[in-house]
């Protein structure tokens, strides 16, 4: 314990330090490492789904939040294409509240929510309605006391038009802004995932950060997103800013055999002194194939339901490893 | 239903205890709360444990604390939430500023802590409708501040039998459940949980807060289960009794009262709570005596006592779980 106590101090001076070599915005937290576990909903995408869509049983929304409890998770993520009625229309205020009192009541925390949106668009109208389709969100999660939402940034540049990263940067820049300042007076923070798209590294998603420049805007730290030679530095370069710690089984997107090194993804945490969720993802090895039978999750023999027991296992083991608990 | 058992028969009190529990579970009215998985727990400080220093801070007298010390002090420790009652906003009873209210829940945030409550101070035993009247508004207005603040639940006060009420419990009770019933109905009007402590006071007993629990008879109420403030024999009785209905919990120190030698005895107190499939959070509350000082008293100094009785906790917490 005191050996902990030790590390975490120094981790913290070290933080310090670090937080010093960047403008604003990075998190300053206080004590050492101390994390949760939440399962991020898009693990059950397809079952999610098919209930959603009316294409088969698939998984309720109650059903997800069983599941997470009877695995003894601390916490879920509710993103806003599962509740019943996405894209045309927002929950109603009761079926949000009984999902809010059933989370509860099972002893889960809400670590947070999200939206899809497409903030690189080109068309002013597009962008302008998936910021409008942010704040309605906003409002939900005020409503399901989720204290973040997920937001992504937008699709990744076409092949030849790498240098106008700079130009959609800053339309993107305007609109996040403009999600942020009403996220800010409702008590909801909003945090960009990097995924692979218009953020591909971790200077792309900090540069992001810094543009938009506010206490209530951070990052989701997506650790299978990277696409970089060396993930496992990006995904410590943006620790200052990760407001949620999103963990995948590997680091290299769309069905890779590589598996996530946990031991060196615990010693992140606990080297940036995390404090809050560690939201679980585990994912059907999608290929990126343009070949339709490949990306269906049924087909690729995924099966969420046993694949996160022992992915769990894995987080926790490794949890107690590194923290000695 | 009268229990005649002592501290130590502990097993045998056990079962009982279970029949109890699947006694209450049978019963028509309100539904307890559906708990069908096996209990887990989380840990949560009430921040009363600091009445003195916050309340300090609030009229700018020394030794205080604030608000954002609290929350660091709750993340240093490492509990998994912190339980903010209204008071200790400054501006209550009035309302806190939005900005006021998303920066502390921002910070709390930050630092791994859910909010697992608030709560405010008011008075439905009175006879007075006015004045209970104004106590309903200010637990509306509270609720909304709850949701802002992303607390899930919100604790009221039953409040104390008014002189010359003492053979008029009913009467009493009456007009309380209807006070409860409006804060419930705007609870679930804004998806807030809306929870009576037994204090003590007109809810002295696990028959008492349950009865109140079905005069209201909402899915949106419940009990916040206080461990030191029953006032019967056996007070693990009626804290088992009432769990299948609480929303939130208190644990103190003592199941007496503050400065009681009596400690409260957290194996059997784990072993109640795991046995009746709670699942949420754990909140401690360390108290300060505010009788006349006797001889060996030790000044309350919170920034100790806290993590001591919650090392305790922690460990019978393991011990149970485990």
């Amino acid at each position: 314990m005191k050996k902990l106590f030790l590390i975490s101090f120094i981790a913290g001076i070290l933080l310090v330090n670090n937080n010093a070599t960047f403008a604003q915005n990075s998190i300053q937290r206080k004590g050492g490492t101390y994390f949760r576990i939440s399962l991020q909903s898009y693990t059950f995408n397809k079952l999610l789904n098919d209930n959603v869509k009316g294409r088969g049983k698939g998984m309720s929304l109650y059903d997800l939040m069983d599941f997470c409890a009877e695995n003894n998770f601390d916490a879920v993520d509710l993103t806003d294409y599962y509740f019943p009625g996405y894209p045309d229309k927002l929950p109603t205020d009761e079926f949000i509240y009984d999902v809010k009192r059933r989370a509860y009541e099972l002893g889960l925390s809400i670590s947070g929510t999200g939206v899809r949106n497409d903030f690189s668009n080109p068309d002013p109208a597009k962008r302008a309605a998936d910021v409008k389709h942010v704040k309605e969100w906003v409002e939900v999660a005020v409503k399901m006391g989720a204290p973040v939402v997920r937001i992504f940034s937008g699709a990744k540049l076409p092949e030849g038009s790498e240098n106008k990263w700079d130009s959609v940067a800053n339309y993107m820049t305007a609109d996040i802004k403009e999600c942020v300042a009403y996220a800010k007076e409702r008590g909801i923070m909003i945090a960009v995932q990097n995924h692979g798209d218009f953020l591909k590294t971790a200077d792309e998603t900090i540069k992001l950060v810094k543009l938009v420049n506010s206490d209530w805007f951070g990052i989701i730290n997506d650790t299978g997103y990277f696409l970089t030679d060396d993930p496992y530095a990006d995904i410590a370069k943006v620790m200052p800013y990760t407001v949620n710690f999103l963990l995948k089984e590997s680091p290299i997107p769309l069905g890779s055999p590589v598996r996530i090194d946990l031991p060196r993804i615990m010693k992140i945490l606990h080297d940036n002194n995390y404090r809050g969720f560690v939201n679980l993802e585990t994912l059907s090895a999608r290929t990126p194939s343009k070949d339709k039978t490949k990306t269906d999750g049924a087909k690729s023999g995924y099966d969420p339901y046993t694949a996160v027991p022992p992915f769990l296992k894995m987080v926790k083991t490794a949890a107690a490893t590194e923290f000695g608990k | 239903m009268k229990l005649k058992s002592t501290f130590n028969k502990n097993t045998c009190k056990i079962l009982i205890l279970n029949a109890l529990m699947f006694l209450s579970l049978s019963l028509p009215a309100q539904k307890p709360f559906e708990r069908k998985l096996p209990s887990t727990v989380k840990t949560s400080l009430n921040a009363y444990s600091f009445n003195e220093m916050l309340s300090n801070h609030i009229k700018g007298k020394p030794n205080g604390m604030t608000l954002f010390e609290l929350l660091d002090f709750t993340a240093k420790n490492n509990f998994d939430a912190i339980d903010i009652t209204g008071y200790f906003f400054p501006s209550y009873p009035q309302v806190p500023t939005d900005q006021e209210i998303n920066d502390v829940k921002r910070r709390s945030f930050e630092l791994g802590l859910d909010i697992s409550g608030t709560g405010i101070k008011n008075d439905f035993a009175n006879f007075d409708p006015a004045k209970r009247a104004a106590d309903v508004k200010l637990a509306k207005q509270w609720i909304d501040v709850a949701v802002k603040l992303g607390a899930p639940v919100i604790r009221v006060f039953a409040g104390e039998i008014p002189k010359g009420y003492e053979n008029k419990r009913d009467e009493v009770a009456t007009y309380m459940a209807e006070c409860l019933k409006e804060c419930a109905a705007y609870g679930k009007l804004r998806g807030v949980l809306v929870g009576v402590q037994n204090h003590g006071d007109f809810l002295q007993t696990g028959d008492q807060a349950i009865d109140m629990v079905k005069r209201v008879n909402s899915e949106w109420f419940g009990l916040i289960v206080d461990t030191g403030k029953f006032l019967t024999p056996d007070p693990y009785v009626d804290v088992a009794k009432t769990l299948p209905y609480a929303v939130n919990l208190q644990i103190k120190e003592s199941p007496v009262g503050p400065g009681s030698s009596v400690k409260t005895d957290l194996p059997q107190l784990m072993k109640i709570i795991k046995n009746s499939g709670y699942r949420g959070y754990l909140p401690i509350e360390t108290l300060q005596y505010k009788g006349t000082p006797r001889p060996g008293d030790v000044p309350y100094e919170p920034l100790k006592v806290i993590p001591i009785f919650f090392k305790e906790l922690k460990s019978a917490i393991q011990n149970e779980y485990k």
